[in-house]
């Protein structure tokens, strides 16, 4: 016999229904999905350091970079912003593919578009 | 510092279950109990009024019903019980991220550094079993303990033994409390281990500590050193939360509605369980290179059968290649009993990423093969696409269907 039970005699004699193991190992994984795609929380500074890229990509077409956090994936959405809504808390875009208008409660990060565009 | 290590164990628990779900059976003796016509008619539970007749889990419906006339049956529901398992799972998480399942009904917590949220211990145990009742209905008595096995020792012969349904071990106390138990109430120590060490006069725990080590170790090699361990509160394992567990081996067995005379029946179910077995063993991917058959006789007063296991020509997960060698094992060691109850177990295992050529075996058609049956299963039911033998008398396919453990899900 290995020596394995000496330092794993509970994991050795665990007893555990298929269907149970199974449901355990789902659950864990979504908690883990979950963990992976929280929404991050901000200090202050970094608020006003986004309310200042937008309102300079508003103001002097500044191309800007934005990653919102939708149902379990990041997308990134690129272009310039056209318009600020603060009573809907909507961002107005235009993109390559046209106008669009992203939450601002599902931002997770702004920047610059520090890629060159040809 | 020292390690806190926690073991919750739910206090007859699927009773427990029962009562929450249906509230009119408070206060009763309630005995969660099989299908009586299918012999799985035993008390897999009973609640603490049905205990206070004498009840004891495992035993038959009729003499439950002997010992208290209005004792209340009701049917098992395995589903709600794992539901409400990973429920309290979740519980636990709001105290500790290392929480670790050990069975449907214990899991060990380790609280180690969270004295300054929750306090001593004990104060730790208070809360978290309150939080399970209040969420759950379920009362969970504690263990507490500097490693998971002092933990274990505590709840088993202490706090499910105490009013307050906690209790705490420590290398300090440890000897003091559990050198004077019997031997039998030493975590590890299984009824043939009891008489074996009955035969060499260790009765207590107390006389298994003050043996020397090597002499255990030299007699049983690693299970006793794990032994004379374990009586001296010494123990390695850690409370691990993704146990990521090496799956060593995988086994399916069943109680037969009645007992199988028959040559023919027994196969049917023989290949029933092989099905099963590799089927699941074929989902995690790997493949098996010793199988096990396990049959037990009809007779309880006079138990029969036999386990034995035998290598297989390769390592495989595909039925028809491990069914022929069941079939070996049980032509040469069934001795013509009636049997009553039957496993499959398929050890050894690997992955199934590698296979061995054969020349003449088309051995990836075969595979192709069962990966298509597991997919039509796995789609449209256990039951849309099954051997023609499930359909004749003594197979248990379509009964166990749905079934979790072999009762009602």
């Amino acid at each position: 016999m290995s020596s394995k039970k000496i330092y794993d005699q509970f994991t050795c004699s665990r007893m555990m229904l298929p269907e149970h193991k199974e449901r355990l190992k789902n659950y864990r994984k979504k908690l883990q999905q979950k963990e992976k795609y929280r929404m991050p929380l901000f200090d202050e500074q970094q608020w006003e350091e986004f309310q200042f890229i937008l309102e300079h990509s508003l103001h002097y077409d500044a191309k800007i970079q934005l990653t919102i956090l939708q149902e379990e994936s990041y997308l990134e959405v690129q272009g310039v912003v056209k318009g600020l809504d603060t009573v809907k808390r909507e961002i107005t875009i235009a993109t390559e593919s046209g106008l669009r208008k992203l939450n601002a409660k599902e931002i997770v990060n702004i920047d610059y578009d520090y890629k060159k565009t040809p | 510092m020292s390690n806190i290590i926690l073991l919750a164990d739910m206090e007859s628990f699927y009773a427990s279950v029962e009562v929450a779900r249906n509230p009119s059976l408070r206060g009763k003796p309630v005995v969660v109990c099989g299908d009586p016509k299918r012999r799985h008619g035993i008390a897999l539970a009973a609640s603490k009024e049905a205990k206070s007749y004498g009840i004891k889990t495992g035993m038959p419906a009729w003499q439950c019903k002997k010992l208290c006339p209005r004792v209340i049956f009701t049917k098992p529901h395995m589903k709600t019980y794992i539901d409400v398992s990973l429920k309290i799972t979740g519980i636990f998480e709001q105290f500790t991220d290392r929480v670790s399942p050990y069975s449907i009904d214990e899991q060990f917590l380790d609280m180690t550094g969270c004295e300054r949220l929750f306090g001593t211990p004990r104060e730790m145990a208070l809360r978290i079993s309150k939080k399970v009742l209040n969420e759950t209905g379920v009362r969970c008595r504690i263990g507490i303990g500097e490693n998971p096995l002092q933990a274990k020792m505590a709840c088993d012969n202490f706090a499910k033994k105490n009013s307050e349904g906690i209790f705490e071990l420590n290398y300090k106390n440890y000897a003091r409390y559990t050198w004077p138990l019997p031997i039998k109430d030493l975590f590890g120590v299984g009824s043939r281990m009891e008489k074996n060490l009955h035969r060499i006069g260790v009765f207590t725990i107390g006389n298994l500590a003050r043996l020397p080590k090597e002499s255990l170790k030299k007699r049983w090699g690693a299970v006793g050193e794990l032994l004379w361990l374990n009586s001296h509160g010494i123990d390695y394992s850690t409370v691990n939360p993704s146990s990521t567990e090496t799956c060593k081996g995988i086994g399916h067995s069943i109680t037969l509605p009645r007992d199988y005379s028959s040559e023919r029946e027994i196969r049917v179910v023989l290949l029933e369980l092989t099905e099963e077995v590799c089927r699941r063993a074929r989902t995690i991917g790997k493949v098996g290179k010793v199988v096990n058959l396990y049959c037990r006789g009809a007779n309880f007063d006079n138990p029969t059968g036999f386990s034995r296991q035998k290598k297989l020509a390769k390592p495989t997960a595909i039925t028809m290649d491990v069914y022929p060698v069941v079939l070996q094992l049980f032509n040469t060691y069934w001795d013509r009993m009636p049997i009553r109850a039957a496993g499959i177990s398929l050890s050894g295992l690997a992955s199934d990423k590698q296979i061995q050529l054969s020349l003449f075996d088309n051995e990836e058609q075969k595979i192709a093969l069962s990966h298509a049956m597991d997919e039509i299963r796995n789609r449209f039911g256990i039951t849309s696409l099954f051997r023609a033998s499930s359909l004749t008398s003594g197979a248990q396919l379509f009964e166990r269907a749905n079934k979790i453990g072999g009762h009602e899900a």
